[in-house]
């Protein structure tokens, strides 16, 4: 009898001492709850103990988390708009109150997306388009503006969940499917105008290339005719003046030579000449020997 | 059975005998404390959840069995790949593909679709183990955000030809910096850009404008051979005017020249005998252009009846 008792109490003794350790992982922290109401909270690694039977051991995953909040559109300040896929990650920062506030993972992401995605809504919506996608620098704020709703969010998520935020960002921005049509049709036309730029450009830069070739030609063309006319005009002017020099000996002499020849040159087999028999050659002829000299 | 089972439980009779036994069981129990580490890898251990052992090399070693201690082995070497844009094969089972993975929006508000591979190892295992539930999600979600921020501020033709480069190096540091700030123990090795490209329905209005800068080019060039074709002909022929002048230049000299050495010396023959040589050179003229022309000689003295007293002859032949 006294044996038995032993044994039972050796035995709830020994259950007692495995049930009371516990460990509490790297990834994760242990909150230990006696009749539902939590008593303490682990947030580092190690061993742990408990009152064994009493106590209830929570864990909650410690790591850093991610949730993508469902794909939504929202409006900018000028009415256009945007879709938007936001990403989140954090981490249970606040064991106990994220305990007492959201209790599941599910719970908090749903929360956390419903916050940002009324956060994003209110910051696209008071800035214009050209703030969120834009090559002016002056304009482009996305980076500012996603950082505001990443301080929001953070700020709602460490006072209601006991979260820590460590970032919110956008993955993508994209048009909505339905305005998608007219976004392809304003890229063709952009395209059509560029195409018809270099299009153009090429008959400018041809036509003008063209045109100074024509033009090259012209000037070396004429500056050659010039220097030409040059040369025979100073070629006239030099055989005149030695013909001048050589004539001015004898100038009298030069028109009799000069007239013969023009004779030479004027008469040819068509002209007809009547000679006077008394003309300087006939006489000779006419009058014998002496008469004509 | 009972009689195998017997001498063990004979033993288990006697102290000495539960003693061996249980030192064998102790001894079988912690020999299942030993595991290698591969090569390519790093291990790294754990006690009642709490890491002691960050980065065990390879080789053979010994650690606290279950349930006291945890031995987790990270390939180190191996350069991982995290598609961005697209899925892999044996995501896309699980995912069903969708268009909008592909697109990005560029800062002219033109949509692009762009596919790229970063390629990753683990730098740190124990925080890469630990610290994060998806860490190569993550990675994907940091580099489409760094792809994000940085196509927002470019123009469409930037990000298609030369701002490439420096897209991938903007999203490698991007996404370094923050995957550093989260703890999250990835380095990004590379980022390759695999296709940048407009969407299907608008390729060939871009294709277009490729064909129109190839044309741009040519137009160019053929112009650029018409002017090296006219212009050395008109150089040529510019040389041709030059020496017809010159060689007209050349003959009208000499002639000058010649005619005018001519006449000096006839003018010195001349000085000489002034009315012979008149009369010489009056006869050969005479001599000369007579025997080609039709003549008619009038008598002396008489002008009234003209052809009666004609000597008429032919021209020679």
């Amino acid at each position: 009898m006294k044996s038995w008792t032993f044994a039972i109490c050796v035995a709830f003794g020994l259950a007692a001492a495995l049930a009371s350790p516990f460990a509490v992982d790297t990834t994760e922290y242990a909150i230990v709850t006696r009749f539902g109401r939590p008593v303490q909270s682990y947030t580092t690694p190690g061993l742990r103990f408990r009152v064994p039977f009493i106590d209830q051991v929570v864990r909650l995953d410690a790591r850093l988390l991610m949730t993508e909040p469902p794909v939504s559109e929202y409006l900018t300040l000028d009415k256009k708009n945007v879709v938007a896929r936001a990403f989140l990650a954090w981490h249970v920062e606040d064991p106990l109150r994220y305990l007492q506030t959201v209790v599941l993972r599910e719970a908090a992401e749903a929360r956390l997306s419903a916050v940002t995605g009324s956060e994003i809504g209110a910051a696209f919506g008071s800035v214009p388009f050209d703030a969120l996608v834009s090559t002016d620098p002056d304009k482009m704020r996305l980076g500012a503006i996603v950082g505001q709703v990443e301080g929001r969010v953070r700020d709602t998520a460490a006072r209601e969940y006991g979260i820590r935020l460590v970032a919110l960002r956008l993955e993508r921005l994209s048009f909505p499917q339905q305005n998608e049509a007219s976004v392809f049709q304003r890229m063709r036309a952009e395209r059509q105008r560029i195409a018809k730029q270099f299009r153009s450009e090429g008959e400018e830069a041809s036509l003008k290339i063209r045109a100074e070739a024509d033009r090259e030609r012209a000037r070396v063309l004429s500056e050659a005719e010039r220097k030409a006319a040059e040369i025979r005009g100073k070629a006239e002017a030099d055989a005149a003046r030695i013909y001048a020099d050589a004539l001015a000996a004898d100038p009298d002499f030069y028109r009799f030579v000069r007239t013969l020849e023009a004779y030479d040159k004027i008469i040819d087999k068509d002209t007809t000449v009547v000679l006077p028999a008394d003309s300087p050659l006939m006489k000779g002829l006419m009058t014998g020997p002496g008469g004509g000299r | 059975m009972r009689n195998r089972a017997a001498p063990i439980l004979a033993a288990l009779r006697r102290p000495a005998g539960r003693a061996a036994v249980a030192g064998c069981l102790f001894l079988v129990y912690t020999a299942t404390g030993f595991y290698t580490v591969p090569t390519t890898s790093v291990a790294v251990t754990r006690v009642f959840g709490a890491i002691i052992g960050a980065a065990v090399p390879p080789g053979v070693h010994w650690w606290w069995p279950r349930p006291f201690g945890q031995v987790d082995r990270v390939e180190v070497t191996r350069t991982f790949l995290m598609p961005v844009g697209y899925f892999l094969q044996d995501e896309l089972r699980t995912m069903p593909p969708d268009a909008a993975v592909t697109s990005w929006l560029t800062g002219d508000t033109n949509i692009l679709q762009l596919r790229a591979r970063v390629n990753y190892r683990i730098a740190d295992p124990a925080k890469f183990l630990f610290s994060a539930e998806m860490p190569a999600e993550i990675l994907r979600y940091v580099a489409g955000s760094a792809f994000t921020e940085a196509a927002s501020a470019l123009p469409v033709d930037d990000l298609l030809t030369s701002g490439r480069l420096a897209l991938i190096e903007r999203v490698r540091a991007r996404s370094q910096e923050l995957l550093d700030a989260w703890g999250i123990g990835l380095q990004v090795l590379t980022v390759n850009l695999e296709s940048v490209e407009p969407p299907p329905s608008v390729i060939a209005a871009f294709q277009d404008v490729q064909n129109a800068r190839a044309d741009r080019e040519r137009q160019v060039s053929e112009a650029e051979t018409y002017a090296n074709g006219i212009l050395p002909v008109a150089r040529g022929e510019a040389e041709g005017k030059l020496n017809q002048a010159l060689t007209f230049s050349d003959q009208r000299l000499n002639r000058a020249h010649a005619d005018a050495e001519r006449f000096t010396q006839l003018a010195a023959e001349h000085r000489r005998a002034p009315s012979l040589l008149e009369r010489r050179l009056y006869l050969e003229t005479a001599e000369r252009v007579l025997p080609r022309v039709h003549r008619y000689v009038l008598g002396a003295g008489d002008d009234s009846a003209l052809p009666i007293h004609m000597i008429e002859g032919e021209p020679l032949r």
